[in-house]
């Protein structure tokens, strides 16, 4: 039984406070085959239902791992119960919440018949079989196949009535070889994003250029040299773009962390960035296209909206949620979101992109007489000041203008709302990603997107 | 039914439905979390759930499939998806459920959270950091209990129990000072009690003292010399050195580490160890079922052990250097390792 057919409505007459009901199912799997064998093989299926109440000021939650009306009932109880309990010792009678009603529905679930595990690990093999044969000399290579399916059914006490099944379905590929010393050098890169496997993969041999790009890199990688430290020109390819605007400047802008005393909360209406980067974060589409994690209505019932971060380089407006959204004063964004039927709903980025450009990407490389393309990121970290630091794991030298040598693993760093100000060029064209999970008391998917910008940067070197 | 009854359960009805061999795992969980937010308590939260893990092999082709459900309904339906999931696997003759011992009871912690000392004690944590450090803002502060009790069960015979509660601390915070700020931190604790003040718990102290005198820095010259990395930084190196002695990297035989057992791999001052045991936040049981042992990895810079899986292990063909030290099955989580 979907929770789109649960009823929720049928338990408003025992809302007494603010309330938001949610039943929720999360569904994952995981095959991986690691130089073809089954290392993985895992299905993993969690429902339930909470409820939190607002009352004086302050919250209550419950959770149980039952769907049935039974469960319902008690849940809510609990939740009533924890908020009154709480506004006994903490009450803040002067905190509010502002209303928002809405009702949408979205199901991203695929309308072809369900692939089978013995057909998914298939699919798989053919496209590890096919590395095996054609790149003998790798080391060691792995294939996993990761998909995530959030089927969530709210109600609230301002009869907001939302249902969505949001589903993700991504492979994983790594390849490792060895450099000349005998060590081992190792590239990985993720496909797909928003859709089960039936719509995300049609063939193993749609995968076939791009792993025959990701081996091409390994190989040139394997005779990489170490970039030199310090600051340089350089250009960030679409992927580092956009960990870096996720990461470094996205969550400065959330307003629970603004509250905490976030760099952001003193710029609101400054120039932060060059005249040429806009940054939004996008509720669920864009240009007419689906995003990779659209979210309709959020987990407080409130219609979710694009929120533009930076406009041509001025701050803007920053992510909130309905308690923000009234401490703040302007509208709730509809960035609340819970990741588990157990958590409550924060804070979170959607879909955070910074906008295209007019600028082509090989005159961008071009332009540079001596720098690096930087094309992918491993983990990294940001601060309450916009500084970061991340990972790099694929890029380029450049020398006059052109390409030249593979960089090692290495690091860039710096301070967000300063490197922005060094923005000369944007590409003109955009990619989105949503291979990883943001973390923040609780893991969620995000999308992330961008062009290739130019700018300055400070590389770590060796 | 009980947790360990209904474990009985659906281990017989894993094995009828045709698996040679099969593990089950099931936890029933309550949580209880206290936050506060920006200074003021906030949410009173309360959860409640199950897991059940299913493990199958049949002709060396192994599942697993996981639910959060103790009905007879949905465990039906997880004991076909294990069947369908493991049918679509390989053979591998490393996929192997450990082998019967002696069945035991494990319990450590609390049984039940103390909420009035929740309150006392998160409410007295605020008023501390308000006093004590001014320029502090202290986003997110929480403090929770969790009560988490297992049945294991192998149709080896392996028949284990655990129950295990603790209170937790988590604590997010700032220090600001007109527009000057410095960087987020960070900190929490794993509890038997909540008998002292939070903020002596762990590091909480050190760390909002450091945060608040961390308002203003300074960029230093360029600088190649000796550094002191503290514990907190130190996670973050060693976390190389156990993601390669773990079976990924030694599986496919790309880890540094490979073959090197009994080999100097560090500076001689350097000792690592996995603690599970000892620490209050600890574990009983490895992920395959053994009995989780305290283990020297490095020893004064001689690797003494990998952190193998039992798969890992046969895939290598390492199993049975133990009980020496050679080869663990244990799989510990950064905050159990010892330094």
């Amino acid at each position: 039984m979907s929770l789109r057919d649960h009823n929720l409505s049928a338990y408003s007459n025992r809302f007494d406070a603010y309330t938001e009901l949610r039943l929720q199912r999360n569904a994952n799997l995981r095959i991986s085959l690691l130089n073809g064998d089954v290392v993985a093989n895992a299905k993993s299926a969690d429902s339930g239902v909470s409820a939190r109440v607002f009352r004086e000021g302050v919250w209550g939650f419950a959770s149980r791992a039952e769907i049935e009306a039974d469960a319902v009932t008690r849940t809510l109880a609990d939740a009533g119960r924890n908020a009154a309990l709480l506004a006994r010792h903490a009450a803040r009678p002067d905190v509010t919440l502002p209303t928002a009603r809405a009702k949408h529905a979205a199901d991203f679930t695929t309308r072809k018949p369900r692939a089978t595990q013995t057909q998914m690990i298939d699919f798989l093999r053919a496209i590890d079989d096919r590395i095996a044969q054609r790149y003998p000399a790798l080391k060691s290579r792995s294939v996993t196949l990761a998909d995530l399916d959030m089927e969530k059914r709210l109600f609230t006490s301002d009869q907001s009535d939302g249902y969505s099944n949001t589903t993700r379905s991504l492979i994983l590929i790594r390849l490792v070889t060895t450099n000349a010393r005998g060590q081992p050098v190792e590239l990985g890169h993720s496909y797909g994003g928003r859709g089960q496997f039936e719509d995300v993969f049609k063939s193993p041999s749609d995968l076939d250029a791009q792993i025959d790009a990701l081996y091409a890199h390994l190989v040139k990688k394997a005779d990489a040299v170490a970039p030199r430290a310090g600051v340089h020109d350089v250009i960030l390819d679409s992927e580092l773009a956009g960990i870096l605007a996720h990461e470094a400047i996205g969550h400065t802008t959330e307003a629970d962390l603004v509250q905490e005393g976030s760099v952001a909360g003193d710029f609101l209406g400054q120039m932060v960035a060059s005249p040429l980067i806009t940054m939004v974060d996008f509720a669920n589409t864009h240009l007419g296209e689906t995003l990779p994690v659209p979210v309709y209505v959020d987990d407080e019932g409130v219609e979710s909206r694009d929120t533009v971060l930076i406009e041509n380089g001025v701050l803007k407006n920053f992510m909130h949620n309905k308690e923000s959204a009234g401490l703040f004063g302007v509208p709730a964004t509809g960035n609340a979101r819970a990741y588990q039927f157990f958590d409550e709903p924060l804070i979170r980025m959607r879909n955070t992109a910074i906008l295209p450009g007019t600028d082509k990407l090989e005159r961008m490389i071009a332009s540079i007489e001596d720098g690096y393309y930087l094309m992918w990121p491993s983990n990294g970290q940001a601060d309450s000041t916009s500084e970061f630091m991340f990972g790099v794991t694929l890029g380029y030298e450049i020398k006059h203008g052109q390409l030249g040598r593979a960089i090692t693993d290495t690091t860039i760093a710096g301070v967000a709302f300063d490197m922005l100000k060094t923005v000369t060029m944007v590409s003109d064209e955009m990619s989105w990603s949503c291979a990883g999970m943001c973390g923040k008391k609780q893991i969620i998917p995000v999308g992330m997107g961008g062009p290739s910008i130019k700018c300055r940067i400070h590389i770590g070197g060796e | 039914m009980t947790g360990r009854q209904f474990a009985t359960r659906a281990l017989d009805a894993v094995l009828a439905r045709g698996f040679d061999k099969a593990r089950v795992v099931v936890t029933d969980s309550e949580h209880h979390e206290l936050g506060a937010e920006f200074g003021h308590l906030n949410l009173l939260r309360t959860n409640h759930n199950t897991s059940v893990s299913l493990l199958g092999i049949v002709a060396d082709k192994q599942g697993s499939v996981s639910i959060n459900k103790c009905t007879d309904d949905a465990l039906t339906t997880a004991i076909d998806d294990l069947w369908q999931v493991s049918q679509g696997a390989r053979p591998d003759p490393a996929h192997e459920i450990a082998e019967a011992q002696p069945t035991k009871e494990f319990s450590a912690g609390p049984s039940e959270p103390d909420q009035g000392a929740m309150v006392t004690r998160l409410q007295e944590f605020l008023d501390h950091c308000r006093t004590a450090y001014p320029t502090l803002r202290m986003g997110q502060a929480i403090v929770s209990f969790t009560q988490r009790k297992s049945s294991f069960l192998n149709s080896n015979g392996v028949a284990f129990t655990s129950r295990r509660g603790n209170y937790h601390t988590s604590f997010m915070f700032t220090a600001k000072d007109g527009k000057d700020t410095s960087s987020f931190s960070y900190t929490g604790a794993t509890l038997s009690s909540l008998d002292a003040p939070l903020a002596s718990s762990g590091d909480a102290d050190t760390l909002m003292r450091q945060t608040t005198e961390q308002v203003r820095t300074r960029k230093g010259a360029k600088f190649v010399g000796d550094l002191i990395l503290t514990p907190h930084c130190l996670d973050d190196f060693l976390g190389f050195l156990t993601g390669n002695i773990a079976d990924p990297a030694m599986i496919a035989k790309t880890s540094i580490y490979y073959g090197k057992l009994g080999e100097t791999v560090a500076a001689p001052g350097l000792n690592f160890a996995s603690h599970p045991q000892d620490l209050i936040g600890g574990y009983f049981l490895t992920g395959d079922g053994y009995p989780a042992a305290n283990t020297k990895l490095v020893d004064k810079g001689v690797l003494r052990s990998y952190l193998l899986s039992l798969y890992g292990a046969r895939k290598l063909s390492l199993r049975g250097l133990t009980p020496q030290g050679a080869v663990v099955w244990s799989r510990p989580v950064m905050s159990h390792l010892r330094k």
